[in-house]
């Protein structure tokens, strides 16, 4: 049987029942307007504590409220918490539509409780003036909240709420599934619980009258995801589902909700213990426990029994007098109050039900066939376990055997030890190995030396290395020297280029040189033209002029004759007259004589013309003078001309004189700047020549220093690993090698074990297996009667062989080794004619001395001595794989060994723990000692109980034992326990008054098996639920916190006499519960 | 009166025939059986406890309600008072009249004994 709880679920009071729902608090709140059925739309009835309900002479009903001067600034606080949440919903909704708010809230609210809410919004202006925003009117609230009427809406809508987050949950799944919205988990739970709720007629009921949801033509969706998808015929409450907020401050503000309905119920009522479950009161505390903490589940045992106790379809909603709600049809039952439940008769019967039900499923657990029949079963258990205990012997031979194995698995477990202390070298040897190989990569694949190959001896890496040296030098060489003549090319190349750029250059000034010279030629030329033909126009005017002046002195034919001309007659007439004179006196004559004649002939001709000569000489003058000014300005004119065409003709000479140096000079500067370029462009080529040249030198000398480095690190490792391997091989027995390719022989090559059987199957099974075909098939070449110590060694060792072969695929050898090594060890004799007789093992390559292994190959295998260089490599080459072979068998055989040797650990475990379980027994026992004892002492806790509570300062005593206190036992002070833990053992029936110390000791003891101080306080907090808003989880185990939040709960009236029994009796049923549980 | 597992099966709503045979013999029955009966007996009883306490607590908060009376934060533990009270009035009437059933039984067995001797 399981003595798993029979009474305690069972005996708690369904969850929905209407006689409960019936006491919910009143509130101000209006049946929805859905269907404009007049009995539907009835104002809900005010009920709350400070309310009146009377009907007025048309039967409607009239609501009178009174304040009250109840206000526990607690309640005030959580419900303010609530409001703010409430209002802040309200104003958001009626910001975001304006145009439905109204409506809205006239259907859920009546016109009173409307108006108050109204009051506690108060709508704000913005900025400019315009009334716009709304927010929370402290004030009102704060007033309102100072009455029982807001104390009791408060209630109201928290209930409200916690109904509505079903369907708030429907409305958020309205568009789809959505698992963020699921991540709380209690959605989902709320929605199942929600129509679990409703299903019931009276449910139903409850929903519809109270809060207008009918789900009476709503078709029950077929599964829970369905639910989800169409969740507006989940609910149909459209005004209720559109005032809903999000789901997120939904839940917030239903967690505020809740605290503030248990603040009322508690702070307010003064109602203590568990609250029964309203219908919301169910749902929110079903959802926030994870659903652990349902105070009544549906659908159990007790609920269908109540139901048949209380059936509402069977008797109907009827009154204290059994009478219905309507003492006719039409008519209403005076005795029903507004929610058609009579109070005191539905809680009458309700409970009347209950405890009767209670009564029957007593009698029927008391039933003695019943009690007979679990007693027995329970027996039965401890029987089993008792017996299982008894099974432990003390008898010799289990003793032996359990000592046996114990000293063979000490045995196993040194061998074992003794391998893993090897374990250090193979790892050593393996990181070598990498690391070698790591670096022959790096040679080969990094740096191109594709001689180099894994597990190559260190004077061939130090060879190629040395090679590499040489032609990495050799390639440096042979491009330096490139690089020098390509440098010469290019340098002849540039100056080349230098000289054809200069006399283009020079070729080019010459050029412009001429063209500015010849320009400045015909520039002159054409001023000289120019000045000539101003020079002529000027002498021709000039000429005109005196032409003018002379020919006006010489003209005859104008009235006044020209003066030349007169004076021309006049000096005619002298010499006429001279002439007449002379005449006069012909001979010789002298100058004299000619003079006065002249003298005598011009006054004698002044005479005739008096005044004439004088007047036209004169006029002469004048007009010679006016001449001679006229020509004087020409002059100076033609002067200036020629003047400003020197000066021009200068100047231009002057300019193209600038210009041809600035060409010049142009070209000097040109050249000069070519001249540089290539001196810069030659250097450059030289430079760059150089650096390349130190570049490829640098890399030459950096690739060679790594590869030096390589080398070096690869030399340093060789000998590194050499000790190691030497280590390794050391440990290996002489003829090892053979030992182990012999039984490979003999269990693969010729067993016919497959290579995968001989890697994978474990050494025992094979033993066990070759021990059985031993003598037979393919293994008639190990006698029947073989050991199996001796088949183990062959196993082992042929596994070993295997796995390292396997091993051996994975490593890289230079062929030359392998090569060597195979030639050796199956006696190839140098002539090609055959083999020798008895060639040299692998395990002779490995431990013989250089001398004798010399010899014998010079005398047995025909190596020419003559040779020996030669011979001296291949001798080493061999040695080399022949030692690695050595060593990597030394690894798997060491692996195997000690892979079996910890099976067979294992095997002797497992045999030796076949027996014990009996061990166990022993124990469980113990604790089922101590379970029984306890168990014994039940009706004493139970008595018990009462005494706890009232003295709960002495049980939960946090203080430590004081040691010289001489009431408290040794073993109690050992225990390092609190005061409280020692009173606390008391009540579970410890008897400090034994009459020996010993007896009190036994006993201590013996509860220490099941309620030691850490088991006691965890098995406190687990059974006694009201302590975890005290004491944290982590703490559980802590029996002074425990017994701490224990003595706070019983003080705050949280846990009374009957809580401590029901956590008592489960503790118990645990306790023996687990007693029995024996594997 | 002490409550005790004996007591409270005087009290249990059960058969008489069984409630009589459970005190008569309780002291004889295996340790197993008397614990799972005291994990009835009590069980039972703090069940009844607590359905008395509820219907206490809902009535009186019905009875403040219509008689416009504040509750007042003593209420649970009046209502829990009255409870116990009213459970062990309850229970001190039946455990006298089992105890009077159970003397008369025993008389009546003892009457028989002695005629059959």
């Amino acid at each position: 049987m399981s003595v798993q709880p029979f009474t305690e679920l069972q005996m708690s009071p369904p969850s929905h029942d209407a006689g409960v729902q019936a006491h919910a608090p009143d509130t101000g709140r209006a049946t929805p307007v859905r269907d404009g059925n007049p009995a539907k739309n009835e104002l809900r009835v005010i009920r709350g504590i400070e309310t009146k309900v009377t009907v007025d002479a048309n039967g409607n009903k009239v609501i009178e409220t009174e304040k009250t001067s109840v206000n526990p600034s607690e309640v005030t606080k959580s419900y303010d918490n609530f409001w703010n949440n409430f209002l802040q919903q309200q104003i958001s909704y009626r910001e975001k539509y304006p145009e439905r708010y109204d409506a809205i809230m006239a259907a859920q609210f009546e016109p009173r409780v409307l108006d108050r809410i109204q009051r506690m919004m108060e709508e704000v202006p913005d900025e400019h003036g315009a009334a716009k925003k709304w927010k929370i009117n402290s004030e009102e609230l704060h007033k309102f909240l100072q009455t029982k009427q807001g104390l009791a809406l408060t209630t109201s809508l928290v209930e409200d709420q916690m109904i509505l987050e079903a369907a708030a949950m429907a409305k958020e799944q309205k568009n789809g599934f959505n698992p963020a919205a699921m991540r709380w988990g209690y959605r989902l739970a709320a929605a199942e619980k929600m129509w679990d709720f409703a299903s019931q007629q009276q449910n139903a009921d409850y929903l519809r009258e109270i809060w207008g949801i009918d789900v009476q033509d709503v078709n029950r969706p077929t599964s829970l995801i369905e639910q989800i998808k169409n969740p507006a015929q989940f609910f149909r409450a459209n005004q209720v589902k559109e005032t809903l907020g999000g789901a997120a401050a939904l839940r917030e503000s239903l967690k505020a909700a809740y605290d503030t309905r248990g603040i009322y119920y508690r702070d307010v009522l003064g109602y203590k213990g568990k609250l029964q479950a309203s219908p919301a009161q169910f749902l929110i505390d079903y959802l926030y426990s994870n659903g652990k903490a349902t105070p009544e589940e549906l659908d159990t045992e007790f609920n269908k029994q109540f139901l048949r106790q209380y059936e509402p379809n069977l008797w109907g909603i009827q009154d204290r007098n059994h009478n219905t709600p309507e003492s006719r049809r039409g008519v209403r039952n005076p005795n029903f109050d507004r929610r058609n439940l009579d109070d005191a008769g539905n809680i009458d019967r309700f409970f009347e039900a209950r405890r009767k039900v209670q009564g029957e499923i007593a009698a029927d657990l008391l039933s003695q066939e019943k009690l007979d029949r679990d007693a027995h079963e329970l027996q039965e258990k401890k029987h089993a376990v008792e017996v299982r205990a008894a099974m432990e012997p003390n008898d010799p031979s289990f003793v032996k055997r359990r000592e046996a194995a114990e000293a063979e698995k000490e045995k196993l477990g040194k061998e074992i030890a003794e391998i893993s202390s090897r374990d250090a070298d193979f790892i050593e040897y393996r990181d070598k190995t990498e690391a070698m190989n790591n670096i022959t990569h790096a040679l080969r694949v990094e740096n191109g030396l594709t001689t180099i190959a894994d597990g190559m001896q260190k004077t061939d890496v130090v060879n190629a290395v040395a090679a590499e040296d040489v032609r990495l030098q050799t390639n440096f060489d042979a491009s330096k020297a490139a690089l020098d003549a390509a440098l010469t090319t290019n340098v002849d190349a540039a100056n080349a280029s230098l000289n054809t750029d200069i006399h283009t250059a020079t070729i080019r000034l010459n050029t412009d040189i001429y063209t500015l010279n010849t320009t400045l030629r015909g520039t002159i030329d054409g001023l000289r033209t120019t000045l000539a033909t101003n020079i002529d126009a000027e002498n021709t005017t000039l000429q005109g002029a005196i032409d003018g002046i002379n020919t006006a002195l010489a003209d005859t034919r104008v009235r006044s004759r020209g003066a030349r001309t007169i004076l021309g007659e006049i000096q005619g007439e002298i010499q006429a007259e001279k002439n007449r004179i002379l005449s006069a006196t012909p001979g010789l004559r002298s100058s004299r004589d000619e003079a006065r004649a002249e003298a005598a002939a011009t006054a004698a001709i002044d005479a005739a013309r008096p005044g004439q000569r004088l007047r036209a000489e004169q006029e002469i003058k004048r007009q010679e003078a006016r001449i001679k000014s006229l020509t004087d300005a020409a002059e100076a004119r033609i002067k200036l001309l020629r003047d400003d065409h020197e000066a021009h003709v200068k100047q231009l000479q002057d300019n193209n004189a600038a210009e041809v140096k600035k060409l010049r000079d142009d070209n000097a500067a040109e050249v000069a700047k070519l001249r540089a370029d290539n001196a810069a462009h030659v250097k450059k080529l030289q430079d760059d020549n150089a650096a390349e040249v130190q570049r490829l030198d640098s890399e030459r000398i950096d690739r060679m220093e790594k590869l030096k480095q390589l080398r070096d690190e690869y030399v340093q490792l060789v000998g590194d690993r050499s000790k190691v391997e030497e280590r390794l091989i050391s440990g290996m027995p002489r003829g090892e090698l053979v030992k182990m390719r012999e039984a490979y022989d003999s269990i693969v090559t010729i067993g016919s074990i497959s290579p995968a059987d001989i890697s994978n199957r474990t050494v025992e099974d094979l033993v066990k297996s070759i021990k059985r075909q031993a003598g037979t098939g393919t293994f008639v070449h190990i006698p029947r009667n073989t050991k199996l110590d001796q088949i183990r060694e062959l196993v082992i060792r042929a596994k070993a062989e295997q796995a390292a072969l396997d091993e051996q695929r994975y490593i890289t050898s230079p062929a030359d080794h392998l090569a060597n090594f195979t030639a050796i060890t199956t006696g190839v004799h140098r002539g090609g004619g055959g083999t020798v007789a008895n060639p040299i093992t692998d395990d002779e390559l490995v431990y013989l001395d250089e001398n004798t292994l010399r010899l014998r190959l010079e005398n047995e295998y025909g190596w020419d001595p003559a040779d020996e260089l030669n011979n001296w490599q291949k001798r080493a080459k061999a040695r080399v794989e022949a030692r690695q072979r050595l060593a990597i068998r030394s690894k798997t055989l060491a692996d195997v060994t000690k892979a079996n040797l910890e099976e067979r650990k294992k095997q002797v475990e497992e045999k030796a723990s076949k027996d014990g379980p009996k061990k166990e027994a022993i124990r469980k026992n113990e604790i089922l000692k101590a379970t029984d004892m306890l168990c014994d002492e039940q009706d004493h806790m139970m008595t018990e109980s009462r005494h706890v509570i009232e003295a709960i300062d002495e049980y939960t005593d946090v203080r430590p034992i004081d040691p010289a206190d001489q009431t408290y036992s040794d073993a109690e002070k050992k225990l390092n326990a609190p005061r409280g833990y020692i009173k606390m053992l008391e009540y579970f029936g410890y008897d400090r008054n034994k009459s020996s110390m010993k007896d009190r000791n036994d006993q201590l003891q013996l509860m220490q098996r099941v309620i030691d101080p850490a088991e006691l306080a965890n098995r406190i907090y687990e059974t006694l639920p009201q302590l975890h808003a005290r004491v944290a989880a982590g703490s559980a185990r802590d029996i002074s916190v425990v017994l701490t939040g224990m003595r706070d709960a019983v003080r705050a009236g949280d846990v009374h006499d009957d809580d401590l029994r029901t956590a008592t009796r489960a503790m118990l049923r645990e306790m023996l519960d687990v007693a029995l549980q024996i594997e | 009166m002490q409550l005790t597992t004996l007591n409270i099966i005087k009290i249990l709503p059960i058969e008489e025939q069984n409630k009589q045979e459970l005190l008569a013999n309780f002291d004889t029955y295996s340790r197993e059986k008397k614990f799972l009966i005291e994990q009835i007996v009590w069980g039972v009883y703090d069940a009844l406890f607590k359905s008395t306490l509820e219907e206490k607590l809902e009535l009186g908060r019905l009875e403040a309600e219509k008689n416009n009376r504040e509750l007042g934060p003593d209420f649970y533990d009046k209502m829990r008072k009255e409870a116990e009270e009213e459970i062990m009035s309850q229970s001190v009437s039946a455990v006298e009249k089992v105890d009077l059933d159970v003397a008369r039984q025993q008389l009546a067995s003892v009457i028989s004994e002695e005629n059959t001797n």
